[in-house]
């Protein structure tokens, strides 16, 4: 039983460790993403982060192709689903 | 107690893996293509414009936005595979936007059923109703409509008043949006305000199967708190920004450009009314 238990912890550990460095390869991936996202005509500037370690917020800054302009913090990094929605949300104000 | 604990762990690390909810719900052997011109704002008149799929199945039909189920299938096809925001931008930049989102599917989740779903922001609502059928008056009046003939009918229906065109021709009692009950489909539908038209454009029957989807992770709601959503990030979008756990602070550098506007809805529900 004993290694049963033991063999479990093991994968259900190393699957973990996988999907952490999945997780920590698609975070830069993602800041350099948007960073690029950021400086086209949709956004102004990069997220705020300055320290990724110690990242508690992130800032961005939204503008819109007629001139809506909207800055905001947030307790976590947004999903690309959730940057594109203000995206939407915004520019549909138009 | 260390099984039951083995369990629930091994149970939640399979939680983490990607799942895409998607319900296959019947297959469309005909899409009618629909274009539709609207009023996005009731003070300035601002139109808005929108091409939509009615994809009738043998048992479902759904009414959905062409355009932004494209610029949807884009942007999911460019995030799965790795893609950032700024090359889904540039792929999606071409289709002119509508921001119509919602998704109409009749008789599901049973017959006599409707189904509407609808996104706000980061989340996406769905609510039942029953298959209401308008109390059409029919009129001897006929008209030609992308070479069928088509007779007059008006009804009172949610809240509008619809004059609608349909053929016998196709006799499948269906049409855009919630629009349905006569003995034709439907090919031109406008309010008596002018503030919505839908009108037919072109039908295809569908040899290879296009199949009726519903896709998507859904909170389950009330038509009555869909519209209080919808109103709410329409008219104040700082505060429905706010409003969401994960923003701390939202700041709007232009507000004289984001003025709020009188919500505008298809479908005039109860508590507009009372305010009227």
């Amino acid at each position: 039983m004993k290694k049963i238990m033991f063999i479990c912890a093991a994968l259900f550990i190393s699957a973990q460790a996988m999907n952490a460095a999945e997780e920590s390869e698609s975070l830069n991936l993602k800041l350099e993403s948007e960073v690029a996202t950021v400086f086209s005509s949709e956004v102004m500037e990069a997220p705020g982060i300055e320290n990724l370690e110690e990242c508690e917020e992130a800032t961005y800054h939204f503008l819109s192709s007629c001139g809506n302009s909207l800055t905001m913090t947030t307790d976590r990094e947004l999903t690309k689903d959730e940057i594109v929605a203000i995206e939407d949300a915004i520019e549909a104000k138009c | 107690m260390n099984k039951i604990r083995i369990l629930l762990i091994t149970v939640l690390g399979l939680c983490n893996l990607p799942l895409f909810a998607q319900v296959k719900l019947d297959t469309a052997y005909l899409q009618v293509i629909y274009l539709e011109d609207y009023v996005k704002n009731v003070d300035t008149k601002k139109m808005g414009y929108d091409e939509l799929f009615l994809n009738i199945g043998s048992h479902i039909s759904e009414f959905y936005s062409k355009r932004e189920s494209q610029v949807q299938n884009i942007r999911d096809s460019v995030f799965a595979i790795g893609g950032d925001i700024s090359q889904a931008t540039s792929l999606t930049a071409d289709i002119p936007r509508s921001y119509q989102y919602y998704h109409v599917y009749k008789n599901y989740p049973s017959k006599e059923m409707l189904t509407y779903t609808d996104k706000v922001l980061f989340d996406s609502y769905r609510y039942e109703e029953p298959l209401e059928k308008p109390v059409w008056t029919l009129l001897s009046e006929r008209k030609d409509i992308q070479g069928y003939l088509c007779q007059k009918a008006m009804a009172a229906f949610k809240g509008r008043k619809w004059t609608a065109w349909y053929t016998t021709k196709i006799p499948i009692s269906d049409g855009p949006w919630k629009l349905n009950g006569l003995p034709g489909l439907i090919l031109d539908a406008m309010d008596s305000d002018s503030l919505y038209h839908f009108y037919c454009v072109g039908m295809k029957q569908i040899k290879r199967s296009i199949p009726i989807n519903i896709k998507g992770k859904f909170i389950k709601c009330s038509k009555q708190e869909l519209y209080e959503k919808r109103k709410q990030l329409n008219e104040n979008i700082v505060a429905y920004m706010k409003s969401m756990p994960q923003i701390t602070n939202v700041i709007l550098k232009t507000p004289e450009k984001t003025k709020t506007n009188k919500y505008l809805d298809i479908e005039i529900q109860e508590s507009a009314k009372k305010q009227e």
